[in-house]
């Protein structure tokens, strides 16, 4: 009797995994969580070794045997197992609940991308692009939120320039992806991908090219435009009042963004998934390698980037937003419809 | 803070086997807290420059994982660096109570430690007199190699702390 339950138990689990392989697969690592978490432990390393070495320090060594290898694994366990401190008066879940959500909602928008033609966690044909726009969209409401709950100053600052920031830099966003739309023909990313076998929309479309890298970087905070935790005026800007694990969450929160707006860039105007096919790795494995190579370039680009430029005023950053990125961006979609037709795309 | 985890240590004391759960956790949290202390720097004196320096090129301080944050919530230690008035000791106790447990103090330089050359000053205060100090580091300034070595013994002080939960009462 026992034999024949745990034997059915096991039937049902084996068929379930077999059945479901392609997904768990998906939602456990590529798209899903071993990338995610992989992705936000190697490059807070990379990140931290590679300023370093461009200051000419050393940077983390001691911790694990060979070049600091253990010390984001010492930070995280040190935020665990540190006090999370509540200021008085304060909806704690409001304050508890966004630091979560901020890390969560950019992994959402990650599921969209494709990896393949066949390797897709969330396979919705002409929905893609407007749904990854829908819901990085999302995203910058989190900090606003959480600047806000935190009752603070300084987060209360960082919170507005959160939305300052966004705004200004979202609409040229959208309007370049609505330019790579109209040149592949639909928002179907996978088409869009499959548009781009012959020649990179990096080429044809070399403006939107360059605002889109912008507002990549722009989108994830990084330092030519982290001025909503500009660690110098606002203390640490909406982060200010988080402490212990929260902390972790929302400099997790920083790497998802990174990584889902990045792969946007790579498939909307690097030739996503397309490359030669390498015969060890079968067409599929080849797919996921050329885009894993390009997010790794992209992100040495990035880094170096960091370690290069300093941060630009608020100011500064609203005139580049209005000022020069849309009216690019629109002139860009101009010269997209113009290229249409006249039929050289 | 401190209470409610003694009070789990004491609740789960008849589990056989608990001593070594501690035991293993105590190591863990040591391991991880030795190799992650990032001060906030109350830079107030001319200990500052020695201080800059100690991250800066020649030192790097980051090699221990000693990186330096803005915010005091997510920091574990305060860096007293610099003659503290009385003014500013009330300041130097603020910051300690905002930060989070577990938290330690480290006072660079003579002036925080017994006051320095303004020894018969009417404003300076040892700092200790406010917080509770872990590591003094003696000097005027103190240099580099001196300041690293105080973060090494603060980090085996850490390290051989055998307690679960928090450091300080």
């Amino acid at each position: 009797m026992n034999v024949n339950i745990l034997a059915s138990i096991w039937n049902y689990a084996t068929e379930f995994l077999a059945v479901n392989a392609k997904p768990l697969l998906q939602i456990y690592v590529l798209p899903g969580l071993i990338f995610i978490l992989g992705f936000a432990i190697i490059a807070v390393w990379f990140e931290r070794k590679f300023l370093a070495r461009a200051m000419l320090r050393v940077g983390p060594y001691y911790c694990g045997k060979r070049s600091g290898v253990l010390q984001v694994f010492a930070d995280f366990l040190k935020l665990f197992m540190k006090e999370i401190i509540v200021p008085k008066d304060m909806n704690f879940l409001f304050f508890a609940a966004m630091p979560v959500l901020v890390s969560t909602v950019p992994a959402l928008a990650l599921i969209l991308i494709p990896f393949d033609a066949n390797w897709v966690l969330w396979d919705i044909g002409s929905l893609g692009l407007p749904m990854f726009f829908a819901i990085a969209g999302i995203a910058p409401l989190i900090p606003i939120f959480a600047g806000w709950a935190s009752n603070n100053k300084y987060g209360f600052i960082g919170a507005f320039r959160v939305a300052y920031m966004y705004i200004s830099a979202e609409i040229p966003l959208v309007i370049c992806g609505a330019a790579v739309a109209i040149m592949a023909g639909s928002f179907d990313l996978v088409e869009i991908v499959q548009a781009q076998r012959n020649m990179w929309f990096a080429v044809p479309q070399f403006i939107g090219f360059v605002i889109f890298f912008l507002g990549v970087i722009i989108e994830s905070e990084r330092t030519p435009f982290d001025i909503p935790v500009a660690e110098v005026e606002l203390v640490l800007g909406w982060r200010t009042e988080y402490s212990g694990i929260l902390f972790g969450f929302t400099m997790m929160a920083e790497y998802v963004m990174f990584q889902a707006w990045t792969l946007l860039f790579i498939t909307l105007y690097l030739g996503g998934f397309n490359g030669p096919v390498l015969g060890f790795l079968g067409v599929t494995g080849s797919h996921i390698f050329w885009m894993l190579a390009k997010f790794a370039f992209m992100v040495v680009l990035i880094v170096l980037i960091r370690t290069v430029y300093p941060r630009l005023r608020l100011d500064q950053m609203l005139d580049l937003g209005w000022k020069y990125l849309t009216p690019l961006a629109l002139l860009n979609l101009a010269l997209v419809l113009g290229m249409k037709m006249l039929g050289v795309y | 803070m401190a209470e409610e985890s003694c009070e789990l240590k004491r609740s789960l004391d008849w589990v056989p086997g608990s001593g070594a759960v501690y035991s293993v956790v105590d190591y863990v949290a040591g391991w991880a807290r030795k190799y992650s202390i990032w001060p906030i720097h109350l830079v107030t004196g001319c200990c500052g420059p020695e201080f800059m320096q100690t991250s800066g090129v020649q030192y790097d301080m980051e090699r221990l994982g000693i990186l330096p944050f803005a915010s005091v919530r997510q920091c574990d230690c305060i860096m007293v660096v610099g003659v503290v008035s009385r003014k500013m000791a009330l300041r130097v106790k603020y910051l300690y109570e905002q930060m989070g447990e577990p938290k330690y103090v480290v006072s660079v330089g003579a002036c925080p430690t017994g006051r320095g050359p303004f020894y018969d000053s009417y404003a300076a205060v040892p700092v200790d007199e406010y917080v509770p100090v872990d590591v003094y580091i003696p000097g005027c300034p103190p240099r580099p190699e001196a300041i690293i070595q105080g973060m090494m013994i603060l980090q085996e002080k850490i390290k051989n702390t055998k307690r679960i939960g928090v450091k300080s009462e």
